[in-house]
């Protein structure tokens, strides 16, 4: 279990070590076409956080002006700023009556509530919009992104873990933009601003005060490391049990019918609790951080209270200029300082849990990129050009193939099938018939050799050109959620209702579509659960003739069709096949006998080829084949 | 919702009293600073400079520590006392945030469990119906909000909750007339949550509702990549899916909207607070400096001072600045009741849904009075069977389509009657959708067949013990599917207690080593899939990938044919199950399936009426009825559909013979 665990890990490509800068440029990169919504919110920000440090300055300049404690001490400091930023003279605000003040005082207070709530309205609305349209594009881009990579990939990722990168991770790492930025922006500013006041009113103190961050950023540097490791252990786990999942729900009918409920409850267990530990880990990381972080915050307080304190009480009895020599402050100041330390290590704090938020997102992010790393293995080479309509000629020139290195599927293969020939690829499983034909449309490119389409190499085609004039009817057929006209159009909509019904009659799936409720747009449920083999299969010929294909290729398609239903297929066969190549790979005698020729596949290499009776005349590897399927019926 | 937690109540339990603890020392850390401004007002002011020790935390130290000639004039101690008091808080908080984490990921772990477990009993019919992203969604997005409920929301509930009792306690203690008329608003704030929640909700639940939609979306586009590549079709997925993604866009700013005015307006609600303290609490500190003053100025000391300020209601500096402490403190939670709120509902959209799942009754289940049998003989009957699957009622005929007459729901079968003595092999035939699958997943009860129509070994499979229903029915499905575990796992598993094992409490993989391997090797070799396997690098333990995408068609289905004899059935299913094994392969597999088939009752769907030749008997089925019956002899005879496609095949092969 925990080699399957680690296995998970290195699958997920967890790293322990990354340079966070790179990938947090690489996630905010994200938010580059929204620079004027940035930069707007980001203003609002601003104001919001100048506002929320207004308040303790206020209360200091009420108990040093009002209630009279400070009026020939230096604590007018706080008067000065106060006037700096409301603009009232000092000397007019002290002159004020006691009435006045209260009301001034009031005044300033309601208006920097109601200010602050529209600038923090205006300010969520406009990051959390931003959010939004980055997570559009994000999810956007990747869903794009792993359309255009190979076959070989899919094969590689379930699909359970691509839908958990596209729906979970993606919001995962949208929530960055939303809360993340807005709550690491806002909070940034609090702490340059109060600051700056700090700084403003009394260096030393301030100094004082301050000494306690490098304490907090130790901490907070420390748990952020475990942080992560846990984090991402945690997201690994996750993508195991939900791939689980999703695999057990897709296969229901199977765990039903051999009864393997108990076993993979088991396994559920042995996931979950995996899910849980690393859950618990990583929330235990910051169950000890965030006490010592605020017991570390708490001292930057205890020591205003105890040298702030000590330095109001030193002016205690003195002259006012003796109260300047001795370094002494008012009660007023000493109030703000008291506050505003407070205040300061809320947005570190704050910090340090948003940081989980973005610790979080990165994790996502790295996982997404991971994916956006992916190179297509095929893709368009420079100089590839859509060539038109094509013709159909279609040869192997000394083709080698290997899925895994040093597996050679096929060797050294030649042929050559000529426009609107029809061939049959004979074999045994695993001769490399399915390869062929997966090599005709590029999903694989060759290992070496080429595959040429009208005597130009598949790779001088741009690959959506050189695919929309193939069709393939694949062994099983895949039918996606929608209508049946959906399905058989594959959401091309350009293509017209009367084409998809005259395909549909052509191969004779007309009959089950109409009696069906709906008819041509009734839903297809459940991956078209409800239609039989045989009429899944009759849809997926549809389908490639609503494409009118140069080329059309049929895996095995014929293979669990009855006899009778046959008949229908080798007659829209017969009209599927005129005018186009066609390449099949079929058990069926009729099909084989029809063909132009036969290419007998044997290992990976041309064993024969010719001619259903020539092959018969030549007594090899065909004639056995085809002696095997009929020895009962001989 | 939250009575579900009673089962986990001792990391909630835990949780809680840490939270009590830590909400009531954090609520006492004003009345430090309170002290401590006071003491600072009354020495610099010089109305009590001579009165010694006048907090009651000074009160039970030593005077000379608070004196004019003390180190730092004493103020230390307010420090020190700060700072421990934080960090026993912090003792208490570790133990409070595990509690709750302990208590949120336990039970929405066993939720979870629940849910999975419960989709796996539930019956085909249900998952024909739905979809399985939809079940993922649930699996995920809403176990996850769930467990945000009953860690977060519920701590930061009772936090919250806790802080609007403790707070206002020690305002009251500082001055109970301010305490009144700064909490004026506060009613306001329940009608507000709720009118702001509802909307959060809603919209909630419609955003959620489109990334499920998007979800599935994007599983089916994944899953038919190949289709959509080989059909050049990507722009169109691309193109579909952008056009869910805007929707899902435009529903989610709806919700930002709401969520956005959520916390800045109940803060707002603390801005008439402030107006009150400035107003009425100044006014109250101006009263209470006039009586200091003028006591002072008549030399009275300070305890006397004390009594005075209090005797007329007023306040002094040091409580002033505590209520605004007090005030910041409020707001916090404030902020966390709108965000306890939001996550409550989420929880709440959520719970719904999963709890719709988890009271779908599963339709096929353990007989309430299961037959006592404890074996089968594998003695197949049905009885005038006429079946049609539930729910797939005749949709209403989109309004484009003119005045055609909906169709009537189809049996799927109709009047079935056919005996099957144990250890006979009856070979169904049949055109594509003639019920002959149908049939044979009515046996196990994959769907379930009408009360007495049939039967194994003369009982109702709906009164047989579930369980020994389908250890006892080996089924080789038309399409294979294959787990992501060893092949051996695929083989063996749920067979447990089948072949003679006494585990049968054992739910793991089987032992690796003993006669339990040996068996499921020996089926393998009756599948003709040991060379195959033996060829793989790691052999039996080979890992299969999703859906077993390393193995080709044709071994996946020899897997599947081993997987079903491994347990010993007593009934084989074979539905059309060589369809992609080649012809080379098929007659040797052939050739061992008639020694498997022996002795076992067996009924085969198959295309090649070369594989069905030797059977007891043959059934022709014909939309869904019985055309014809008999042996292959017998139905020759009879020259009907059967003898017309055999004189077909029989036709095809003569032609090339002569050739």
């Amino acid at each position: 279990m925990s080699d399957d665990f680690e296995d998970d890990l290195r699958h997920e490509r967890i790293k322990t070590s990354t340079l966070d800068v790179a990938l947090l440029r690489r996630m905010l990169a994200y938010a580059k076409p929204y620079r004027l919504r940035v930069l707007a919110g980001l203003g609002l920000v601003l104001l919001s956080a100048s506002l929320a440090v207004m308040p303790p300055l206020l209360v200091g300049a009420m108990v040093d002006i009002l209630f009279r404690t400070g009026e020939s001490l230096p604590g007018n400091a706080v008067a000065r700023v106060l006037a700096f930023f409301s603009g009232l003279d000092p000397a007019a605000v002290r002159a004020m009556s006691e009435t006045r003040l209260l009301a001034t005082f009031g005044g300033l207070f309601l208006g920097l509530r109601v200010g602050a709530f529209f600038v923090d309205w205006a300010g969520a609305y406009l990051l959390m919009g931003l959010g939004q349209r980055v997570l559009f594009d994000i999810r956007q881009q990747l869903f794009t992104h792993i359309h255009s990579l190979s076959l070989s990939f899919f094969h590689r990722n379930p699909v359970g873990r691509l839908v958990n990168r596209v729906a979970f991770d993606v919001g995962n790492m949208e929530r960055m933009f939303s809360v993340g930025i807005v709550t690491l922006a806002k909070d940034a500013l609090m702490l340059l601003s109060i600051m700056t006041l700090l700084l403003l009113i009394d260096l030393k103190l301030a100094l004082i005060v301050m000494s306690v961050i490098p304490l907090l950023i130790v901490a907070t540097v420390v748990f952020r490391r475990f942080s992560r490791t846990a984090y991402r252990r945690w997201y690994a786990a996750q993508s195991r049990l939900n791939a689980f999942m999703a695999e057990t729900i897709a296969g229901v009918r199977v765990v039903q019918l051999f009864h393997r409920e108990k076993h993979h409850e088991a396994v559920y267990d042995r996931a979950a609790g995996e899910f849980a530990k690393e859950f618990l880990a990583q929330r235990r990381a910051w169950a000890w951080y965030r006490p010592l972080a605020m017991t570390f915050s708490a001292s930057g307080v205890g020591l205003v209270l105890w040298v702030c304190g000590d330095a109001v009480l030193r002016g205690s009895g003195l002259t006012p200029a003796g109260l300047a020599a001795a370094g002494a402050i008012s009660v007023g100041v000493f109030v703000s300082y008291l506050q505003y330390a407070e205040l300061f290590f809320q947005p570190i704090r704050d910090i340090a849990e948003k940081i989980d938020i973005v610790i979080g997102a990165m994790t996502s992010a790295e996982r997404i990129f991971t994916i956006e790393d992916e190179r297509p293995e095929v893709a368009d080479l420079p100089g590839a050009k859509d060539h038109g309509r094509l013709r159909g000629e279609v040869r192997f020139d000394h083709v080698g193939f290997e899925y895994k290195p040093g597996e050679p599927v096929l060797r050294d293969l030649d042929l050559t099938i000529a426009p609107g020939q029809t061939v049959a690829l004979v074999g045994h499983t695993g001769a490399g018939k399915t390869t062929i034909i997966n090599l005709v449309n590029r999903l694989y490119d060759v290992t070496s050799g080429r595959v040429t389409v009208d005597g130009r190499d598949v790779r001088e085609y741009q690959l959506q050109a050189l695919r929309r004039h193939i069709a393939v009817v694949h062994q099983d057929v895949f039918l996606f959620a929608g209508t049946i006209r959906e399905n058989l159009t594959l959401g091309d909509e350009s293509i017209p209702r009367e084409r998809v019904v005259a395909a549909c009659r052509q191969v004779g799936a007309d009959t089950f579509i109409e009696k069906r409720p709906g008819g041509y747009d009734g839903i297809v449920e459940g991956g078209g659960k409800t239609f039989s083999a045989g009429e899944r299969q009759l849809l997926s010929f549809a389908r490639a003739l609503v494409f009118d294909p140069a080329i059309l290729v049929l895996d095995e398609a014929t293979s669990s069709i009855d006899t009778h239903s046959e008949e229908l297929i080798q007659t829209a066969l017969r009209t599927l096949t005129a005018g186009r190549t066609s390449i099949v790979i079929a058990h069926r005698l009729s099909t084989v006998q029809r063909a132009d020729r036969i290419f007998v596949l044997h290992k990976g290499r041309l064993a024969e080829s010719g001619t259903h009776r020539e092959l018969l005349a030549q007594r090899g590897i065909y004639w056995k084949l085809y002696r095997l399927q009929y020895r009962d019926a001989a | 919702m939250v009575g579900r937690c009673r089962p986990y109540w001792r990391p909630y339990l835990m949780g809680a009293a840490a939270l009590l603890i830590v909400d009531g020392l954090d609520a006492s850390g004003p009345q430090i600073v309170r002290w401590a401004i006071d003491h600072l007002v009354r020495v610099t002011s010089g109305t009590g400079a001579a009165a010694g020790p006048d907090s009651p935390l000074a009160a039970r130290l030593p005077a000379a520590w608070f004196g004019p000639d003390s180190f730092m004039h004493g103020m230390w101690v307010y420090g020190l006392a700060m700072v421990l008091l934080v960090a026993v808080t912090g003792f208490f908080r570790y133990f409070m945030s595990m509690g709750f984490a302990i208590g949120g990921i336990t039970l929405s772990n066993d939720l979870r469990k629940q849910l999975f477990s419960h989709t796996q009993k539930l019956s085909a019919t249900y998952h024909d119906r739905t979809k399985a992203g939809d079940l993922m969604t649930l699996a995920t997005s809403d176990i996850n909000a769930l467990r945000e409920f009953y860690w977060i929301g519920l701590w930061i509930g009772l936090d919250t909750l806790c802080y609007f009792l403790f707070v206002p306690a020690f305002m009251a203690g500082i001055s109970a007339k301010l305490l009144l008329a700064s909490l004026l608003t506060l009613p306001l704030i329940p009608f507000i949550v709720t009118r702001l929640a509802g909307r959060i909700e809603d919209r909630y639940g419609k955003m959620q509702a489109q990334l499920d939609a998007m979800s599935e979306r994007a599983r089916e586009s994944f899953s038919g990549a190949k289709v959509v590549k080989s059909f050049a079709r990507e722009e169109g997925e691309v193109k579909t899916f952008a056009k869910m993604g805007h929707e899902y866009r435009r529903r989610a700013l709806r919700l930002c909207f709401v969520e956005a005015l959520e916390q800045p307006l109940l803060v707002l609600m603390l801005a008439l607070a402030d107006l009150v303290i400035v107003g009425y609490g100044g006014v109250l500190v101006l009263r209470g400096l006039e009586i200091q003053r003028a006591l002072a100025a008549q030399g009275a000391g300070a305890a006397e001072i004390e009594a005075a300020v209090q005797a007329a209601g007023a306040l002094t500096v040091g409580g002033f600045v505590a209520f605004f402490s007090y005030l910041i403190r409020l707001s916090g939670p404030m902020v966390g009741l709108g965000w306890v709120v939001s996550i409550y509902l989420r929880g709440r959209v959520s719970m719904d849904r999963i709890e719709a799942v988890l009271h779908t009754k599963p339709d096929i289940t353990d007989p309430a009075q299961p037959v006592a049998v404890t074996e089968l003989r594998g003695e197949l009957e049905f009885r005038n069977l006429t079946f049609s699957y539930p729910g797939r009622k005749p949709a209403e005929t989109p309004a484009g389509d003119g005045a055609t007459t909906p169709p009537a729901p189809v049996a799927a079968l109709t009047g079935i009657s056919l005996r099957v003595p144990a250890g006979k092999t009856v070979a169904l035939v049949g055109a594509v959708g003639s019920g002959k699958s149908t049939l044979l997943n009515l046996i196990p009860r994959l769907y379930d067949p009408p009360a007495g129509t049939v039967f194994v070994d003369g009982h109702d499979v709906r009164d047989l013990p579930l369980g020994l229903l389908r250890t006892q029915v080996g089924t080789v499905p038309q399409e294979t599917f294959l787990f992501s575990e060893t092949i051996l796992e695929n083989i063996g598993v749920g067979n447990e207690g089948v072949g003679g094992g006494q585990s049968s409490g054992e739910t793991s993989i089987p032992p690796a080593s003993g006669g339990a391997e040996a068996w499921l090797r020996e089926c393998a070799k009756l599948a003709h899939l040991d060379e195959d396997v033996t060829g793989f690098p790691k052999g039996y333990a080979t890992m299969l990938g999703e859906k077993g995408v390393n193995l080709s068609g044709g071994q996946r289905q020899r897997v599947a044919i081993a997987r079903a004899v491994a347990r010993r059935p007593r009934i084989l299913l074979l539905d059309d199950c060589l369809s992609a094994v080649d012809t080379h392969t098929e007659a040797r597999l052939l050739g061992n399936l008639q020694s498997i088939m022996a002795g076992r009752t067996t009924l085969i769907v198959s295309h090649r009426l070369s594989s069905v030749e030797r059977a007891d008997e043959i059934i022709v089925l014909h939309d869904g009825r019985i055309a014809e019956r008999g042996t292959h002899t017998e139905l020759l005879a009879l020259g009907g559909h059967y003898a017309g496609l055999w004189e077909k095949q029989q036709l095809e092969q003569e032609v090339e013979e002569t050739s």
